[in-house]
This record gives C-alpha cells, structure tokens and sequence, in this order.
C-alpha cells in the first residue's frame, strides 16, 4: 500500500510541476521563461523515471544503460550546439 | 544504506533480467531518435527565434495542457498496472490497465482534434499557410516541426496502445500473472517513455511564449 501511495505522490509532484510550468509561462520573463520551463519538465522526466520506470529499484546495469544514453545525448546536443551558438548570422 | 547503494553492493546483474536490459536499451536509442528531432528543433528556433515566438503561441495551450493531464496520470495507471500484478492484483491489474489504454486512446482523440483545428486555421506548413509577415519562413519552420515531432510520438503512443491492448487480452485470460507479469513490466516501460517525450514536447511547442 505504502508503495502505492507512494507512486500517487509522485503523479502529485509531476501535476503540480505541469501547473507550475503553465503559471510561469505567463509571466514576462524573457528568455528565462524557457529556461524555467524545459528544467521543470527535466525535473518531471526525472520523477517519471525514478519511481514510474523504477531505475531507483532497478540493477547496475539497467541504471548504467539510462545514464549513459542520457550521456550520449547531451553530448551530441552540447557539442552540435557550439557551432549554432557561436555564429553571428542575422536572426529574423 | 539508499536503494542506489545497495543495488550497487549486490552488482550488476542484481535484478535486471535479459529481457529489461534488452528493453533498456532500445530505450536509450528511443533518446537518441526523439533527441535528434529536438535538435533539429533548436536549431531552427536559435536561427529563427522571433518567429518561433510568434508560432507558438498560435498552439491550443489548453488542448496541450488537457493532453499533459491524460498522459501523465496514463503512466501511473500504468505503474500501478504493473505493480498490482506483481503483488497478484490481477483484477486490479486489468482495470489500471484498460484505464491506461482509455487514457491512451483520449489522448490521441485530443490531438487527432487538434490537429483538425490546426488544419482548419491553415497552421499545416504546405499547403496554403496562415502566416504571410516577414517571419513566415521560420514560421513554416515551426509548425513543420510541431507536426513531425507531434507526429513522431503519436506514432509510438498508437505503437503504445497496441501493446496495451495485447496486455489486457494477456492479464484477461490469465497467460500473464504474478508469476509471468515481465511483458507487462516492459509494456509499463515503453508507456513511460511515450509520457517522458511528451514532458519535453508540452514547453518547447506550448509555451515559447504566452503573452
């Protein structure tokens, strides 16, 4: 029971980080208002796959295979990025 | 001791069998297929980031935030689908999972309306398009990108339904039980990964900007 309770919970934080993410979008904060809501949704993809996925309950290997997918990613993104970053072309 | 310490001191094969590690990692390359369309998606955005504003908030805010409840309460249906028929729950087990498809299938009737709106307001980027301004390049450019990345993962969540519905024929007629509940354990997987895509798809497409 203590475990279902416990997955309930977690569907609890990830609405509320939804409503969170809704009410911030419609404040004027600029850029931050971007940056706000993609580290929200990281924060719900973390809840979902900690507990819902259960990585928290899963062996070394399966958690090895996450992070590091996780790894290759922000690899790829980070490092695409760098040239779109550091280019001066006229944006429209 | 915290559950990471402890599944570390019991090693690697502790609890993962063949099978999840398998699933696993055909979720990692799921990351790196949805990751790729993000990427092509920032891109665009950073070279066309005035117009990418604009677009977006000519997106159904409310259609995407009814969409975020559905599939977000869809994968703990799901978890606790999986987690009943671990326990023996069997009944239990078939209601959160039919419960989890019904979820699915509303989520997917929600977009296929949204999509008919969109048509109708002509945000579909071929075709004759709404936006004439002096942005309408990028413009197209995002809307291009709201279809095939909306489109991407309607395409696994219909892949997800099937898979569902396979599940409960399972559960129903008794092939999978407490003693036999893995199919349903890497089904509960997969439908998480179809909610975590939408986790990020919801900001980047919904809420660029609200003014």
């Amino acid at each position: 029971m203590t475990s279902t309770l416990r997955l309930i919970g977690v569907w609890l934080a990830v609405m509320a980080l939804l409503g969170l993410s809704l009410g911030t979008a419609y404040l004027p904060m600029g850029r931050y208002n971007s940056i706000v809501c993609v580290t929200l949704a990281f924060i719900q993809a973390l809840l979902v796959w900690t507990f819902f996925m259960r990585l928290r309950w899963s062996g070394l290997l399966v958690r090895l295979i996450a992070m590091v997918g996780l790894l290759w990613l922000l690899l790829l993104l980070g490092l695409s990025l760098t040239d779109y970053l550091t280019r001066h072309t006229i944006a429209s | 001791m915290s559950a990471g310490a402890e599944a570390m001191r019991r090693g690697a094969s502790a609890n993962d069998s063949d099978s999840e590690v398998g699933l696993w990692l055909f979720l990692a390359s799921e990351v790196m297929f949805f990751g790729l369309l993000f990427y092509g998606y920032a891109i665009t955005r950073i070279t066309h980031p005035l117009a990418f504003a604009e677009a977006s908030a000519h997106t159904d805010v409310l259609l995407g935030t009814i969409n975020c409840v559905l599939i977000f309460t869809s994968s703990l249906t799901v978890a606790l689908a999986a987690r009943c028929l671990r326990t023996g729950a069997r009944r239990a087990s078939l209601r959160l999972l039919a419960a989890t498809w019904t979820l699915g299938f509303l989520f997917l009737a929600v977009k296929c309306y949204e999509y008919d709106v969109d048509v109708a307001n002509h945000l579909v980027p071929w075709g004759r398009f709404a936006f004439h301004g002096g942005l309408a390049a990028g413009e197209r450019m995002f809307f291009f990108m709201y279809f095939v990345m909306t489109g991407a993962h309607a395409v696994h969540l219909i892949v997800g339904l099937g898979i569902l519905a396979a599940m409960v024929v399972g559960v129903a007629r008794g092939r999978y039980t407490e003693h036999n509940s893995e199919a349903v354990e890497l089904a509960a997987l997969y439908w998480a990964l179809v909610d975590t895509v939408w986790i990020f798809l919801y900001p980047v497409l919904y809420l660029v900007h609200r003014p």
